[in-house]
């Protein structure tokens, strides 16, 4: 018997201790070392350029970044990294020397950005990796300012949300002025199963167009397209002033208040007759374009987020070549969801996101672009690299609009005064 | 499953008070006391285990109580994710029962309900249970209890040297804080423990049960979170965490233990020794909204015991020892969301983990001695008793990327002494027993990566200077008795008064020290 009784205790001690085999999991440690080669891309050298030395390459994530500089060879070395989903990117300006190895090499002082991104990067070990970087010129007109948080307010103890004010601002970053007649403002599919992924290198697709009307935006000018071109303040304090706004959308739902004296900008498409503003998703989530064609847009193919759906989901597409400037935006996700990007890389190579704690929106978040320069005559010089974590900075209850002396824009600001484009 | 344990359990509730009405038991001389019930259970170490069978190794004789219990207490010596003050009201109900020699059974059922005051920084019911994935609001509020606990164990008779014991444990709790962001935790578990022992020879019985334990918690509802107004964290260990976004927080926990005891119980008559060694493993996932999961908590805890009563002419001695190390650690996941859309336009959505690493540890070793001296009064009773009591206690909690770690330990001690005061010719009697402790802290030592977080500031600096502080108290309890007659029974009624009063060198945010104390009244019955 005892011997039955010790047979018993020796399984349940087996089953117990096969039991508790359990996958030993790794205590969490530092990378040691993570070297990224960067190498540029031949598209637009007429000769191969020195490795890209002395750039500037960061590591972010949503709670951390590490930002080095490659070395000679090209190669940034990251050290004792944080296990973690990094966006690797570099936002830098080509040397003189390098401006060199262009096929049309520009003038003197004219900068040309070099840059390049990869998105869900995972430093979890020691790691080797490549990024090749692009060069090109940014745009003479950029979506300088994108505000779609709305805000809050309270009726006596009750907290109110405010989505009314949104707008966007463009700004001619040039030293031309801009003739606007045959450009449009487009915003992407919302749909949350990013349906148009796989096309996403060439063309974008748009649920809502608007054109402008014919007029010249001059150097240093910017234009205000808001979605109720009025006095929001008036209802939610902390939210702003858009009667000077150059257009309003005009919406016609039975939510929306027009201000008969903010000019219209004129509506080419929207996809839901009940969404007939520049309504934004406050948690971000649109993709914003900025197009240009002497075409009518309405004569360009269609495509339904959902084939099988006899829903009114008809997007335009919009080829990526038309693209004058684009934005991305994000909601909040941790760590964010790049698949979620309407944009290719090349037209953003990131996106503009909120902190995780504004992340539900009404918090009067907006992103403006960065000044990295003045010219002689006073013009502000925008940051434009296709790279809008690069690019914006992210304000908090600081919506004011055509301001571009905020103190926080200035943080790479240059002082060079002698810019050129 | 639920179903089958709650039917159980009523059968065993049913037997149980079928056999309280039996009449052969009711007689004025076998009338139970609350001096002779604990002395039927300091002869009886089976009780103290998990092992159901035990019940049939050393018959216990019929005995039970049911009370009602109030109590209120308050103080500023609390720890930072503690109350300040709590009121609480419960009803308790347990007998032992032979229904004939080859069936024994215990049933016990307590319903709980508490109010407590002044509370902040944690919304679960078990703060220190380890987990480091808990939640909690930066504002105090106020919290209440529903708790309610069914258990039942069956063991039989002997069966050639053997006796076989099932025992059930069910728990069901709803915690929530009434003030918003109103979280609502409801939890439920339940353990399932089979048993069996062996008699060795005449003295000598061993014993093995297995158990297996599963616990569910999940925050039912929260309404939305306002930052600016409401700040509600959700913790990863140490200094760690996250200032929650408005309006989106869940969070379900869901354990699972596996565990077993070995026993072997000397039994000479007037001494009876039981030894008691345990093992169990418990690995509990952790979900947050869409099912997404921060990571996971498991823990392996070794547990001994030594139970001891040695009869004497004149005096019982109890014995007891016990020691349990728990060793917990989490582990931390980066998760991505996976969505797929087939041709149908059908989306799938999943996490996967794409990374896992071990990012918290958290150990706690409790060791307890307690000498009880039982001076006898009759065969059966006693008429007074004088205890003493030593404590050690540690912990150790360390986030491991970046490095913050916590070491706690500390010692306690505690005499006490009861007497029969009086009893008089018609059976009304008065018992009192007073208390006095004291603790000495221990190792109290604390480094952390970020000092100034707000878990830091709030929570861990607070409590470092909770545990580094000495305290001493007393406390005293006095139970007036007395027999009710039926027709056809005859049992103890009792109406007790406690309190409790304990000084701390521990100063509060004010710099003043403080003190705690509590205050309870019960009323009940000891039945046959």
């Amino acid at each position: 018997m005892k011997n039955k009784i010790l047979s018993t205790v020796a399984v349940l001690s087996f089953l117990a201790g096969s039991y508790s085999c359990n996958e030993e999991t790794p205590k969490v440690s530092l990378v040691k070392s993570a070297d990224i080669q960067l190498v540029y891309a031949s598209e637009g050298f007429s000769s191969t350029p020195p490795p890209p030395a002395g750039k500037e390459v960061k590591l972010r994530s949503q709670q951390r970044e590490y930002t080095v500089l490659s070395g000679e060879d090209g190669i940034a070395r990251f050290t004792d990294i944080h296990p973690d989903r990094y966006n690797l990117s570099v936002t830098s300006f080509l040397t003189e020397e390098e401006k060199t190895y262009l096929t049309e090499a520009p003038g003197s002082g004219i900068k040309v950005f070099a840059n390049g991104v990869i998105g869900n990067v995972d430093v979890f070990y020691d790691l080797a990796g490549r990024l090749e970087l692009n060069v090109g010129r940014g745009s003479n007109i950029l979506i300088s300012k994108v505000y779609y948080s709305g805000s809050e307010y309270y009726l006596e103890t009750a907290r109110k949300t405010y989505n009314s004010d949104q707008y966007i601002e463009l700004y001619n970053n040039s030293d031309e002025p801009i003739e606007m007649e045959n450009i449009y403002i487009g915003l992407t599919d919302t749909d949350s199963k990013h349906p148009f992924q796989d096309e996403r290198e060439t063309r974008v697709y748009v649920k809502d167009i608007w054109r402008f009307p014919a007029r010249d935006l001059l150097p240093g000018e910017s234009i205000v397209v808001a979605r109720e071109g009025r006095d929001h303040t008036i209802q939610s304090p902390l939210s702003l002033d858009l009667s000077s706004a150059d257009y309003e959308t005009k919406g016609t739902g039975k939510n929306y208040t027009p201000n008969p004296n903010t000019p219209e900008l004129p509506i080419v498409y929207n996809m839901l007759s009940t969404l007939d503003n520049l309504s934004l998703l406050n948690k971000g989530g649109n993709g914003i374009v900025i197009f240009q064609t002497d075409e009518d847009p309405l004569t360009w193919p269609t495509k339904k987020a959902n084939p099988n759906s006899a829903a009114n989901s008809m997007h335009y597409e919009v080829r990526v070549n038309n693209i004058l400037d684009a934005v991305e935006t994000l909601p909040y996700k941790n760590p964010m969801d790049l698949n979620a990007k309407r944009l290719n890389d090349k037209l953003d190579a990131t996106y503009v996101a909120f902190p995780s704690e504004y992340s539900a929106g009404y918090k009067q978040v907006s992103f403006d672009r960065k000044v990295i320069g003045i010219t002689e005559d006073g013009r502000k010089i925008l940051k434009d690299t296709n790279n809008s974590i690069e690019d914006f900075v992210t304000l908090i209850n600081d919506l004011a609009i055509r301001d571009y002396d905020k103190e926080e824009l200035y943080d790479e600001f240059t002082d060079d005064t002698n810019q050129s484009e | 499953m639920s179903r089958y344990i709650i039917t159980f359990l009523a059968v065993i509730a049913g037997v149980t008070a079928v056999r309280a009405q039996g009449p052969e038991l009711t007689t004025e001389r076998s009338r139970m006391t609350r001096q002779i019930r604990e002395l039927l259970l300091v002869d009886n170490p089976w009780v103290l285990t998990n092992n159901a069978a035990g019940l049939g190794v050393v018959p216990v004789l019929d005995n039970g109580s049911t009370s009602i219990n109030g109590e209120r207490s308050s103080g500023d010596y609390h720890r930072a994710q503690e109350g300040r003050r709590m009121n609480s009201i419960s009803f308790d109900n347990e007998k032992y029962s032979k229904l004939n020699d080859n069936l024994y059974l215990y049933g016990g059922f307590t319903m709980e309900m508490n109010r407590e005051y002044d509370r902040a920084w944690s919304d679960v019911p078990d703060t220190y249970s380890g987990n480091p994935y808990y939640y909690g609001s930066g504002r105090k509020g106020t919290y209440d209890t529903q708790a309610y606990r069914i258990q039942g164990k069956l063991a039989s008779g002997q069966i050639n040297r053997f006796h076989f014991g099932f025992a059930v444990d069910y728990n069901a709790m709803d915690f929530s804080r009434i003030k918003d962001p109103r979280p609502r935790n409801i939890i439920g578990d339940y353990t399932l423990t089979p048993s069996v022992t062996y008699a060795l020879s005449d003295k000598s019985t061993i014993g093995i049960d297995a158990s297996y334990h599963f616990r569910k918690q999940y925050l039912k509802s929260i309404t939305t979170v306002e930052e600016d107004k409401y700040p509600y964290y959700a913790f990863y260990g140490m200094e760690i965490c996250d200032l929650v976004q408005t309006g989106i927080f869940e969070r379900e926990f869901s354990a699972v233990t596996w565990g077993g005891h070995l026993q072997y119980f000397l039994n000479s008559g007037n001494v009876k020794w039981l030894l008691n060694l345990g093992y169990g493993e418990m690995t509990e996932k952790v979900w947050q909204i869409r099912r997404s999961s921060p990571g996971r908590y498991m823990a392996e805890i070794y547990s001994a015991s030594s139970i001891l009563s040695v009869k004497t002419p004149g005096y019982v001695h109890s014995f007891n020892a016990d020691f349990r190390y728990f060793d917990g650690y989490a582990d931390y996941y980066l998760q991505e969301e996976i969505v797929i859309t087939d041709e149908l336009n059908n989306t799938s959505r999943w996490w996967e983990t794409l990374y896992k690493a071990r990012t918290y540890m958290h150990t706690k070793t409790q060791m307890n001695v307690r000498y009880k001296l039982f001076s006898k009064q009759g065969s059966d009773s006693y008429k007074w008793f004088a205890g003493l009591t030593a404590g050690y206690s540690a912990f150790e909690s360390e986030y491991l990327l970046p490095r913050s770690f916590m070491k706690i330990s500390q010692l306690t001690a505690s005499a006490d002494y009861g007497r029969n005061i009086f009893t008089t010719s018609k059976g009304h009697s008065l018992f009192i027993d007073a208390k006095f402790s004291i603790l000495v802290p221990g190792k109290h030592t604390m480094r952390l990566n970020d000092g100034s977080s707000i878990i830091a500031t709030n929570v861990l600096r607070p409590d470092i200077l909770y545990y580094r502080s000495k305290a001493i108290g007393g406390g005293l309890n006095a139970e007036y008795s007395f027999p009710i007659r039926t027709r056809k029974n005859i049992m103890t009624g009792f109406a007790a008064f406690h309190g409790e009063y304990l000084s701390s060198a521990y100063r509060n945010a004010e710099n003043k020290k403080t003190d705690r104390n509590s205050i309870g009244l019960s009323v009940g019955l000891i039945l046959n």
